[in-house]
């Protein structure tokens, strides 16, 4: 957290710059790497660092880093986004779209790194998906919720690519139209399955991700579903 | 962390124990629609139906729904409902309503025949394989120009199965599909019933019957009993039904039991069997008739009778009718004519209409 702070008062305070868009991973930023620092030792300077036990300071040591690697890439690993949804329930009867009742809609996710390269994805969609014939219509409003469990090989790359495994709840509302009248009831899911997604680096602090996930309502006979997403994404 | 856990884990567990709870037995509430008082009025509400014995499968005493696809094959249909709190289950999409309207509107049909104050009959006694009807919904066919078939529903007894067929919905704009139509689905319960108490019984004798009188009266019966489930009991205008039911879902067909009718024996071409060849309400004779159009004066007949009777009655009265036909009681199978069936009618009354005449 102190690092984080750190780096998001040097961005403030205009010592970096913004070229954000190197595969650099966070391990590998020098922290103090900034254009401020002094090209040519002054007398005093000299003497201070030649005094030092092993001759060596934090500073004087850092290597020289390229140009276009001297940016600062926020690498807390925290990240969060928003996407437009499709959501296919595997259906063999009307209304289908190859085989599919499409359900359209918005997600929201948080990125939560926990060991190593594993992340945990907080996340929740809302769907809509309709069919109906003349008078009647039925139409189905669908809260997701769910938490993803991630892995991913460089999360930090331009290129992030991962896989996991997702679980979500389905909270349905189904409502009935025909003629004047309607009448809505609820409905559960508990669907699981694997997800893979891949994300392109945008800008400094963001990303175009994709996510599809393939899932089985184990609630409801194992109905199988296909979700597909895509949105920004930005890291804290 | 770990009560946040717990509770995870408990609230994920009552949903697996709600939601698992969907295959059961009946009787069970479902959310359907339903008809309600007046002409093309529905309420869409809980419907309780009796005679299932899974819900996910939608199987019972009525037979099973599926799908027929265009393979030709008949597979089980994707279905999903929702219950919450023990309560009413909820179709959670177009194909779950369409496959339990179906059943239902089928099972009210065996229950209308079932609960006549007299000559009631039991079709799961009449026929014992009656659970392993077949009820397709929207069925994969293709006409004779090779065209999918649509906006229809059929009754078929193939080799022993009965089969309750509701054809894809078309492009029509206004009304029901016809699976969601009742009184359409009890329009194709009649014919089963024809069957296995007319059909069957005088067997291939029936085929030696002229012009299809059997088929009209098919079809007739059929549009009156389809007319009897649209009643509800209880409110004065319930009581009326909806004679015009057939027009919610196709309102070019001039299929309203109210509107008088009777045949023109002055047509010398031949009939389309389709009730678009409206002229054929008034054909000639008994040469040249489309069954349904025949069957419609016929259904008017007993319509407005049973105005006078009251409809329960005089329901009762045409199971007596088929009964007769089917064990010879009205005469010979390969003489018969609406000349004759009018005769062998008790409680019938046909004034009005010609039908008496027609030899």
């Amino acid at each position: 957290m102190k690092t984080l702070v750190l780096i998001l008062l040097l961005s403030f305070s205009g010592l970096t710059r913004t070229c954000l868009g190197e595969d650099t991973p966070a391990a590998y930023t020098p922290p103090l790497m900034t254009d401020s620092l002094p090209r040519v030792l002054s007398r005093v300077d000299k003497r201070r660092y030649s005094r030092g036990r092993s001759g060596r300071s934090r500073v004087a040591k850092a290597p020289r880093v390229r140009a276009r690697e001297r940016v600062f890439i926020n690498r807390s690993g925290y990240r969060w986004g928003a996407q437009f949804s499709v959501l296919g329930k595997k259906q063999n009867t009307n209304g289908g779209v190859l085989g599919m009742l499409p359900a359209f809609g918005v997600r929201g996710f948080m990125d939560f790194p926990i060991v190593g390269n594993f992340i945990l994805q907080p996340n929740i969609g809302v769907l809509v998906s309709s069919q109906g014939v003349a008078e009647l219509r039925t139409t189905q409003f669908r809260l997701t919720p769910g938490v993803d469990l991630i892995y991913s090989p460089n999360p930090v790359a331009r290129t992030r690519w991962q896989v996991g495994v997702t679980n979500k709840i389905d909270f349905i509302l189904s409502q009935i139209q025909a003629f004047s009248d309607s009448s809505a009831g609820l409905g559960l899911g508990y669907r699981v399955g694997p997800t893979t997604g891949v994300a392109f680096k945008t800008g400094r602090d963001s990303a175009f991700a994709i996510d599809f996930d393939c899932t089985f309502d184990v609630l409801n006979e194992g109905r199988l579903h296909f979700g597909l997403s895509a949105g920004i994404a930005f890291w804290l | 962390m770990w009560k946040w856990n717990r509770g995870f884990i408990a609230a994920l567990g009552a949903v697996l124990i709600s939601a698992c709870s969907t295959n059961v037995s009946g009787p069970i509430q479902v959310r359907l629609i339903q008809p309600a008082a007046g002409h093309c009025r529905y309420n869409i509400g809980p419907a309780t139906i009796q005679t299932l014995t899974s819900l996910s499968d939608m199987q019972g005493l009525m037979g099973r729904v599926g799908y027929f696809d265009s393979s030709e094959t008949f597979v089980k249909a994707d279905l999903q409902f929702g219950q919450f709190g023990g309560g009413t289950y909820t179709p959670m999409d177009y194909g779950s309503l369409y496959a339990a309207s179906l059943y239902y509107y089928l099972e009210s049909g065996y229950l209308l025949f079932k609960n006549l104050p007299s000559n009631a009959v039991d079709m799961a006694q009449e026929v014992p394989s009656l659970s392993s009807s077949q009820i397709q919904m929207e069925t994969y066919d293709l006409d004779k120009d090779k065209e999918l078939v649509k906006d229809n529903a059929a009754y078929l007894y193939d080799e022993g199965q009965n089969i309750f067929i509701s054809y894809p919905a078309g492009d029509f704009v206004n009304g029901l599909p016809f699976g969601m139509n009742r009184g359409i689905m009890i329009h194709e319960y009649t014919h089963f019933v024809m069957r296995h108490l007319v059909r069957l019984k005088l067997g291939t004798q029936t085929k030696q019957i002229p012009y299809d009188t059997l088929g009209a009266l098919d079809e007739g019966m059929a549009d009156y009993f389809g007319f009897l489930s649209t009643i509800i009991p209880g409110t004065p205008e319930g009581e009326k039904g909806d004679p015009g039911y057939f027009l919610c879902t196709e309102d070019s067909l001039d299929r309203d039991l109210s509107v008088a009718k009777t045949v023109n024996v002055g047509r010398t071409s031949e009939c389309r069997n389709d009730l678009a060849d409206y002229d054929c309400l008034r054909i000639p004779g008994s040469k040249y008739f489309s069954v349904h159009s025949l069957g419609s004066v016929f259904a008017y007949a007993n319509w407005a009778q049973g105005e006078r009777v009251g409809h329960f009655q005089h329901a009762a009265t045409l199971v007596n009718l088929m009964r007769k036909i089917g064990n010879g009681s009205c005469g010979s199978a390969d003489n018969l004519t609406f000349q004759s069936i009018v005769n062998c009618h008790t409680g019938g009354n046909y004034s009005g209409t010609n039908l008496g005449t027609l030899q």
